[in-house]
């Protein structure tokens, strides 16, 4: 077979010159960094762990539970407490599954999630230090950093109340949530989910989806409480947070 | 008048025909808990009232038994108003008084008149809240 360094070197050329047009696609803040803000749509992952479209969301297929977690999921029943029913806090992962659209808001010194799913928010300080308050939360603490043009924001001290998705995959306190961001280009953004938790996961795992610039879009006050009728009439019942277990271990 | 339309006591003859329904997608929660969808079935009746609110709109049916009673319904749906907002729909589009067809309906486990559905019709089959609107 013979070697042509010549048509080598014009696909690597013409490569290199393909990524500097996809990158001058993406607005920049005046300190470089891609400009991330906006209102984003995003696909409703109602299962983190299934293979997905391989589209919008693509997802393990399988997890790598560990005994406490098999044990967990397959004991799940909405129906003897149910606290995303109940309105009460999503959490970082049930928020960012959501079908409702999300609105990233970027400074040079922080990122914001303003979410129309319960008008909740999140902001997050971008100087990579730890800012946490120092108690667990339903949204957890997150330190952020950048590597190259993807934002890495890495979240622990969750209070464990909370599950992954609708379906019920559990978490415990000990998770931890790595997202990266990457804008790809005018109206697209990778984001890809790391969920590790050791006490009810063997391994690692991860989701990603695109997510799709909205730029007709305003966000919509969303009151998860003002018509909550399932609950009201007794439907849906709250969680039992007394005897919620954050984690169990394996016997 | 009105034809009769599916009541609780045809809907436990009509288990039969079990159907396992997709459940309403994108709810902002888990629906099995609160409905049944392993059941599906349809009502006709005419609509008293809308709940044009978060977090899912509600509909408020009297449906004609086929003894002429009538037996008051509500009904939710995984819509929440935002997203219909967004397709270019109002409340206004179901006037009062319209008689509509409920679609891929499921009962909610407390036995209650109450369910979920997948979307609603008028009486001639025409969808509404649903897509965007033209």
């Amino acid at each position: 077979m013979k070697f042509s360094l010549t048509k080598m070197t014009t696909c690597f050329l013409l490569a290199g010159f393909a990524t500097q047009l996809l990158a001058q696609d993406v607005p920049r803040l005046p300190n470089g960094k891609p400009d991330m803000n906006g209102i984003w749509a995003r696909p409703y992952v109602s299962d983190m762990g299934a293979a997905g479209n391989g589209r919008t969301q693509t997802g393990p297929g399988e997890l790598p539970f560990t005994d406490a977690g098999r044990r967990n999921f397959e004991n799940y029943n909405p129906s003897t407490g149910d606290y995303t029913g109940s309105c009460m806090p999503f959490g970082l992962m049930r928020a960012m599954n959501s079908p409702d659209p999300i609105q990233l808001m970027q400074t040079q010194t922080h990122f914001s999630y303003l979410y129309e799913q319960n008008t909740w928010f999140k902001v997050i300080n971008l100087d990579g230090a730890d800012h946490s308050p120092g108690i667990p939360t339903w949204f957890g603490s997150t330190i952020a950093t950048w590597e190259g043009d993807t934002l890495i924001l890495t979240t622990s001290e969750f209070n464990g109340k909370t599950r992954l998705d609708t379906i019920g995959h559990p978490h415990s306190d000990q998770l931890t949530v790595t997202e990266k961001l990457t804008r790809r280009d005018a109206t697209t953004m990778d984001y890809e989910v790391t969920i590790d938790d050791p006490i009810y996961y063997s391994a690692p795992w991860t989701n990603k989806r695109v997510f799709t610039l909205q730029s007709d879009f305003e966000l919509i006050e969303y009151s998860c409480e003002e018509n909550n009728k399932s609950l009201w009439e007794g439907r849906i019942v709250p969680p039992n947070y007394d005897n919620w277990h954050t984690y169990e271990t394996a016997e | 008048m009105y034809k009769f339309s599916v009541t609780k006591s045809k809907i436990s003859f009509l288990l039969i025909s079990f159907l396992l329904t997709q459940a309403p997608a994108q709810a902002h929660h888990s629906i099995t808990g609160e409905f049944d969808t392993e059941v599906s079935f349809e009502l006709r009746g005419t609509i008293t009232k809308l709940d044009w609110a978060n977090p899912h709109l509600w509909y408020y049916l009297d449906v004609i038994t086929e003894t002429g009673s009538i037996e008051k319904w509500q009904c939710t749906t995984g819509l929440n108003p935002n997203r219909l907002i967004r397709a270019g729909w109002k409340k206004t589009d179901l006037p009062m008084g319209s008689i509509i067809r409920t679609q891929r309906s499921n009962p909610a486990r407390d036995k209650s008149n109450t369910c979920i559905v997948g979307g609603i019709t008028l009486d001639d089959g025409t969808p509404i809240f649903s897509g965007t609107k033209t």
